[in-house]
């Protein structure tokens, strides 16, 4: 038996997906409104093959199916990737599909995985599309930043990391990032994916140095070359960096240990 | 609505405390049976006997237990392990009483009125009529049997908890007789600063206590804290006390402490509050023991609702059956709305957003140490600060993932606490021993204050001859010379102290230090006890002849014995040291004594104590 308190004072895990699937319509709309019925078929496609591996992979687990589903991760990984890459139909359907199995399910479902699947299943379609310079397209991004400001301020997503990336990316304009701020996939990564918990520093030092870090890493980067797509770079850094959170974790958190 | 609240700073917690103080405190019918736990106490009755309401039914036999007395007449059913209310519902021995419907009382023995009672006979005496406090009695033996001084007394009426407002009633309806048991308190434990804390949002119960409490000495606050303001580690650093120097009463405590000195009345009930999904939200005075169904009937519960939860709306916690009765601990009991089905759900995996460890007001990282207490690596718990926690449950209501992290750090710190025990128990009479000790040394107390009070009036009738020649003053038998001896040695030292103090500061560092050895010294065996008596009597001889020269009369100061004029005092105390020269002389070879060892120990500990307290007061009026 469980011993549930009378009160609760934040939202279940049900409700914060919501909301945070919620923030994210604005951008939606946008898309869909600049480039029509291609992107909703790709929305349609890419939640289809989100759902139906996810129901795969707590079928193969054993695990229940129907609450995992309503839950809404894999829904919500498939709108992101829809939003990163709107043209990738079949190619973005396939790649969310194996992030899913092998990035969420094959460690564990919730809250187990190191590697956010929505920078997996990035990498992963990019090995098969041509690359192509991403356009800015400042719409999208007005729309994706007024949704994760809406969930900053009601406490679903930790502002530290995707502020600090933001604030390295500010500081080295002189030297050409500039182009990064038009970029929808930048928000998207940062506001989405950075405040992932589960591949991000649990501390707000932590996620500090985590935002920082990525921050440096792209801007160096992109200021050398001016690589085809910010979103394929931001993404291959999470990756990197994910590997490195335990570690973060270890060195932050031993300072709030009481010995 | 709970789902739009900012979850880091700006968050408000609903309090849900209006709809059970809108009707005065009712009195709940006398049940048909009630269940005691004998938790830390020995049963003194026995299946089948016919007990009065007040009668005693189980004494403490540790420091930590309470008395039992029966809240009501009837018949003792049955001595059996029942379901307690604590979280998971322990099975644990219980008397099982049936009550007569008679409520035949029996008479009430007064209490002990002598306002020099010391601090440990008080938290004996208290836990005795069944006193409890946040652990165990009232006043902590322990602490009692110690000479930590007191700087900071907090009488705790924040009660922050969502849904609870029995503290909050209990101010309202009963303000002048709480402030008559604070006074109370006051006076026996002496503390340099009383403090009565209130949260800000009682306005009713401050108005009758500022009333209640006009032309006090002590203070009454009104402090804005969020929840818990109620725990007492951060009340007491709130309110600027140390742990060490400070001690910190529930007031329902407080309340039951001074029925217990007025009127020698046993804790038999306590305040509870019915709340949550219930048709009239309310307070009850009711029985300890009594049924928690019983109780949350007289609120009428809504019929949809599922459960009873015992406690409030963060800590509290499921009963799984809800027979289990009341105890001095159950402040409320709320009926539980059923939850919408989407939250039902199992618990989830921690997702490590972080929201636990951003609201827990002691600083902890949750998420971590509920890993650990899930892993029953207890060491790795404390290290993670689970004796810091202060099991407020904020954490557990904002985990998205719905962990009972609560409930995990409760248990955890219930195992860390038994096996503590255990390993005290390896010398299994400790706890005991302390027990009795506390006893013993209270008695010692008690009789040394008695012979002390007797020889000062004997002293002083013997000094008010006037003609009293030094060879007369000792011409009593032995004895009593001897406690004239040794009170004129502590009146002497005294006011040799005040005058130093006087001269300068830096005396009553090393009067203090004199005093606390005194005190540890007086503590030791007996043989030990005689023998410094005889040295320091011989030496007090010394020091009172010396005082009696050359005392000036501003250096009267308060002394244990009942002041005569200052005039009469000088005479006194000069003639008594001539007297207890005298007789020091004569006892100065090892000669075999005329009083037994252990009068001479007792009036020592009498002389320390009086040292003691003198010196304290000093320590007092310097820090003023
Ligand atoms: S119950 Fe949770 S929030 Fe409260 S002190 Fe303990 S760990 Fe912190
Ligand atoms: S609130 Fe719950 S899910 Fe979030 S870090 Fe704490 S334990 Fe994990």
């Amino acid at each position: 038996m469980t011993l549930t308190p009378l009160m609760r004072l934040g939202p279940d895990l049900t409700s914060r997906n919501r909301q945070q699937l919620l923030a994210l319509l604005p951008a939606l709309l946008v898309l869909l409104w600049q480039q029509g019925i291609a992107a909703l078929l790709t929305l349609l496609l890419s939640s289809l093959c989100a759902l139906l591996a996810d129901a795969l992979g707590q079928g193969l687990r054993a695990q229940p199916i129907l609450p995992c589903l309503r839950q809404g991760e894999a829904l919500l990984s498939a709108v992101l990737l829809t939003l990163l890459l709107p043209q990738a139909g079949l190619v973005l359907g396939g790649s969310v599909a194996v992030a899913i199995l092998l990035l969420r399910q094959l460690f564990g479902g919730n809250g187990q995985s190191l590697f956010h699947p929505v920078a997996g299943a990035l990498l992963l379609a990019a090995l098969y599309l041509s690359p192509s310079p991403a356009p800015a397209n400042p719409g999208l991004c007005l729309a994706t930043v007024a949704g994760a400001l809406w969930l900053s301020w009601r406490g679903i997503i930790r502002w530290q990391a995707p502020l600090s990336l933001l604030l390295v990316v500010l500081i080295s304009l002189p030297i050409g990032s500039g182009w990064l701020l038009g970029q929808p996939a930048l928000w998207l990564l940062a506001g989405w994916v950075m405040t992932d918990g589960c591949s991000t520093p649990v501390t707000p030092q932590g996620r500090m140095i985590y935002g920082q870090t990525t921050g440096m890493i792209l801007v160096s980067v992109a200021a050398l070359g001016q690589p085809s797509s910010a979103g394929l770079l931001l993404a291959s850094i999470l990756l990197l960096l994910s590997a490195a959170v335990p570690l973060l974790d270890a060195l932050t958190l031993q300072a709030k240990r009481r010995m | 609505m709970s789902d739009f609240t900012l979850l880091p700073n700006g968050m408000k917690l609903p309090s849900h405390k209006q709809a059970s103080t809108t009707r005065p405190i009712a009195t709940a019918a006398l049940p048909a049976q009630l269940q005691l736990a004998l938790a830390g106490s020995q049963c003194c009755v026995e299946p089948g006997q016919r007990v009065l309401k007040y009668q005693l039914l189980a004494r403490p036999d540790n420091a930590l237990g309470l008395a039992v007395h029966a809240p009501t007449s009837g018949h003792i059913h049955a001595i059996a392990p029942y379901p307690q209310a604590l979280p998971g519902t322990p099975l644990q021995t219980a008397l099982l009483l049936h009550s007569d419907g008679q409520d035949e009382a029996q008479p009430l023995a007064p209490p002990p009125d002598r306002a020099g009672q010391s601090r440990l006979e008080l938290a004996i005496f208290l836990q005795d009529m069944g006193v409890t406090g946040q652990h165990g009695p009232l006043l902590p033996l322990s602490w009692a049997a110690s000479d930590a001084p007191l700087e900071l007394l907090i009488i705790n009426g924040m009660e922050s908890e969502p849904y609870i407002s029995a503290d909050d009633m209990l101010m309202r309806e009963q303000a002048s007789e709480l402030v008559a048991a604070i006074q109370l308190l006051q006076q026996r434990l002496r503390p340099t600063r009383l403090v009565l804390v209130i949260r800000h949002d009682k306005p009713a119960a401050i108005s009758a206590l500022r009333t209640a409490a006009a032309g006090q000495t002590w203070q009454i606050e009104v402090r804005e804290a969020p929840y818990p303001a109620d725990d007492a580690p951060l009340l007491t650093r709130l309110l600027g006390g140390t742990a060490e120097t400070t001690l910190c009463l529930p007031v329902a405590g407080v309340h039951a402490a001074g029925q217990a000195m007025q009127h020698g009345l046993p804790c038999i009930s306590r305040i509870v509050t019915l709340s949550g999904a219930v048709e009239h939200a309310q307070n009850i005075r009711a029985l300890l023991g009594s049924p928690a169904r019983e109780l949350l009937a007289l609120a009428t519960p809504h019929p949809y609702s599922a459960g009873i939860i015992h406690g409030g709306g963060l800590r509290g916690f499921t009963l799984a059956d809800d027979s289990v009765a009341i105890h001095q601990h159950s402040n409320g009991l709320l009926a539980a709305a059923p939850r919408p089905s989407s939250s039902v759900a199992a618990a989830q995996p921690c997702v490590r957003c972080g929201d636990c460890a951003t609201i827990c007001p002691s600083q902890l990282q949750p998420q971590e140490l509920y890993w650990h207490c899930q892993t029953q690596d207890l060491m790795q718990a404390q290290d993670w600060g689970l004796t810091d926690c202060s099991q407020c449950g904020l954490c557990s209501a904002v985990c998205p993932s719905q962990l009972p992290l609560l409930d995990s750090f409760r248990n955890s710190s219930l195992q860390l606490q038994a096996d503590q025990q255990q390993q005290q128990a390896a010398d299994s009479a400790r706890q005991r021993h302390h027990f009795r000790q506390f006893r013993q040394e209270r008695d010692k107390q008690e009789k040394a204050q008695r012979l002390a009070e007797r020889a000062a009036q004997q002293a002083a009738k013997l000094a008010q001859t006037p003609s009293a020649h030094p060879a007369s003053a000792a011409k009593p038998e032995p004895s009593a010379a001897d406690k004239q001896a040794a009170i004129a040695a502590a009146m002497a030292r005294a006011s040799q102290r005040q005058q130093h103090h006087q001269g300068q500061t830096a005396t009553a560092a090393t009067a203090e230090q004199d005093a606390r050895a005194a005190a540890i010294a007086a503590n030791r065996q007996a043989a030990i006890d005689a023998a410094m008596a005889r040295a320091a009597a011989r030496k007090a001889a010394q020091d009172a002849a010396k005082a009696g020269a050359d005392s000036s009369p501003s250096a009267a100061g308060p002394t244990p014995a009942p002041e005569p004029a200052p005039d009469k005092q000088e005479l006194i105390r000069t003639s008594m040291a001539r007297a207890a020269a005298q007789k020091a002389a004569q006892a100065a070879p090892p000669a075999p004594t005329t009083m037994d060892d252990d009068k001479k120990a007792l009036i020592a500990a009498a002389m320390a104590r009086a040292a003691a307290r003198k010196a304290e007061r000093d320590d007092g009026e310097q820090e003023t």
